[in-house]
């Protein structure tokens, strides 16, 4: 007893705040490099004008006031989010399907079908990009050859040519590559529900939609907030697929992402200053999404 | 112990197609691609496309290891997915052991500072990082890259690992104290023989980011001798005309080692990746 004391003594001396930045400091440092003053720059370069050899003269608002009178810069925030939001719910949605159905005591194999089903989540967007355009590839695609076979079409489908398919296209990619974090994760959220809610439940005579609504949802509601906040977060930033996909959002800006837009206005136009306005901009969104939602949750819970 | 039974929606029939049919979408999509990668160009460009090659070949593979320089470009992503990896995983011990045993005033700001880090689109931070590095001169280089490889990564697996120091008891730190260890012997010697799971996790999420990474990659390196291989790749994408057996066999070269590495470290990168978000 004597002991436990000293060492509470000893502990709360040593636990003091101080000592801890010793071991973030190095982390921090990292981030002061590569995130706060590249941050810091860019909210910088959005009043300035940028010309090719860099040097900078100072417009004020002028980037900002042309997005907002730029109509692709406005075409490119729906866009951003008719993707964002429909990929994500798709996404939670068929996760936590596959969560549930693979969540039945007599199923043997899931070790094995966590393995197997997480693969497409280790590929890089590129080639999960390059290789979904081969498969719906207009000309020589196996889809187009499966869905001519069993005559659910008579032409071939130009996947990501035709301007109204080409998002529905790309947000089926993008959910493709995504369920399988979803599904880990809201996986891991059902192992935690008790189990003697549920028995209570069953013996209370409640259906499996019951169940599910008053048991299994509020218990996993923590595990579904994150996962839905990082993969909208992950989704809203995203540059890749599209980049690969469509060649940076087309055809005629039908999947252009603001990221595919900064880019092109960036390196294709050398338009540095507009550039960083637009992912200042795109910052400032996501930063509001995000403070809404955590708040949202906050009164929830 | 007993298993859970949460819900019986379906009867089970229902449920075991259902899984059938998530797995044949998953990974129908890599089988077609390794069967195309063993095809000759006139046969990857039949139509209709035909199921299994007539004549089995390993001509694209040796065509897209050959080409050009692509087997330098492989070699550029092992150095820098290997190096950021490595920096990666002993910053987010030195972190997550430092957010984890030492009070900070309120744990929120620390949260809420990881999702910061996640928001902060890519194409923000490549405008700067580009005008940066081009004045330091480190425009293709290592060194850019790892920096940035190592900073995306970090935050996700300082988040994993702090999951995994929670769960190691306070008491075994005060017993080190009293046996007369310092706080870096602490880490070393107790903690980290603990959290090897978690560092498992880290190692192969650190290792996926850089290895995945395309826009910083494309964006800082233009000499072709510095390119990773998602530039690689997408360079194979862009050309007029596609060889297709020969993009989906360098596909499949450029995901066979970050999917050997998943393989082997698959078991702990479960367990890691929900560590921090179940426990909120």
């Amino acid at each position: 007893m004597k002991k436990s004391s000293f060492t509470r003594k000893k502990s709360s001396q040593l636990n003091k705040e101080s000592l801890g930045w010793v071991f973030i400091a190095p982390s921090l440092i990292l981030f002061m490099i590569a995130l706060g003053y590249p941050i810091f720059y860019a909210i910088r370069l959005s009043f300035f004008h940028v010309s090719l050899d860099f040097s900078q003269t100072f417009v004020g608002f002028d980037n900002f006031l042309k997005a907002f009178s730029d109509k692709w810069f406005w075409n490119t925030i729906e866009k951003t989010f008719t993707y964002t939001f429909s990929s994500v719910f798709i996404t939670v949605l068929l996760g936590l399907l596959i969560s549930l159905a693979l969540n039945n005591d007599w199923l043997k194999v899931k070790s094995i079908f966590h393995m197997i089903f997480l693969v497409p989540w280790t590929l890089s967007f590129v080639v999960t990009g390059s290789i979904w355009r081969w498969i719906m590839n207009a000309s020589y695609g196996i889809l187009n050859s499966i869905l001519r076979s069993i005559n659910l079409i008579e032409e071939n489908i130009s996947f990501f040519g035709d301007p109204s398919l080409a998002m529905p296209s790309v947000i089926f990619v993008n959910v493709w590559r995504s369920v399988p974090f979803a599904m880990v994760m809201l996986y891991a959220g059902l192992q935690l529900v008790p189990d003697d809610q549920l028995e209570a439940s069953k013996v209370d005579g409640a259906n499996s939609i019951q169940e599910f609504w008053y048991i299994v949802l509020p218990n996993i509601r923590g595990v579904l907030a994150v996962t839905t906040v990082l993969l909208t977060i992950w989704t809203f930033i995203q540059f890749d697929l599209t980049q690969i996909l469509t060649l940076g959002g087309g055809p005629n800006h039908a999947t252009e992402l603001m990221s595919n837009y900064i880019y092109t206005v960036s390196f294709k136009f050398y338009d540095f200053g507009y550039g960083s306005a637009i992912a200042v901009l795109m910052l400032g969104i996501i930063l509001f999404m995000t403070i809404i939602y955590v708040r949202f949750l906050e009164q929830e819970i | 112990m007993k298993r859970k039974k949460v819900l019986r929606f379906f009867p089970r029939l229902l449920i075991v197609l259902f899984l059938a049919l998530v797995l044949i979408i998953n990974l129908g999509p890599l089988v077609w691609v390794a069967v195309t990668s063993f095809k000759t160009i006139p046969e990857a460009y039949r139509w209709p496309p035909t199921f299994w090659p007539e004549e089995f070949t390993l001509e694209a593979y040796s065509n897209v290891w050959n080409y050009k320089n692509f087997s330098r470009i492989f070699l550029n992503s092992v150095i820098v997915s290997f190096l950021s990896t490595f920096f990666s995983a002993i910053l987010a011990s030195l972190a997550a052991y430092g957010f984890s045993r030492f009070k900070f005033r309120g744990n929120k700001p620390i949260l809420f500072l990881f999702l910061f880090t996640q928001m902060v689109p890519g194409i923000l931070l490549l405008l700067p990082y580009f005008i940066m590095m081009s004045s330091l001169r480190l425009i293709n280089s290592y060194t850019a890259l790892i920096i940035s490889f190592t900073s995306f990564s970090l935050p996700f697996c300082t988040w994993m690992l702090k999951g995994f120091v929670d769960s190691i008891p306070k008491e075994l730190d005060e017993a080190a104290i009293i046996d007369g260890c310092n706080r870096v012997q602490i880490l070393m010697r107790v903690i980290f023989p603990l959290i090897l799971p978690g560092l498992a996790a880290t190692i192969l999420f650190g290792f996926l980011v850089a290895w995945n990474h395309y826009l910083f990659a494309m964006g800082l390196t233009t000499s072709s001798d510095m390119f990773t291989l998602p530039v690689g790749i997408a360079g194979l994408t862009g050309e007029f005309r596609v060889a297709w057996n020969e993009l989906m066999a360098g596909s499949l070269i450029a995901s066979l080692p970050a999917l050997l590495l998943y393989l082997l470290l698959q078991k702990w990168f479960v367990r890691g990746l929900t560590a921090g978000a179940v426990k909120g």
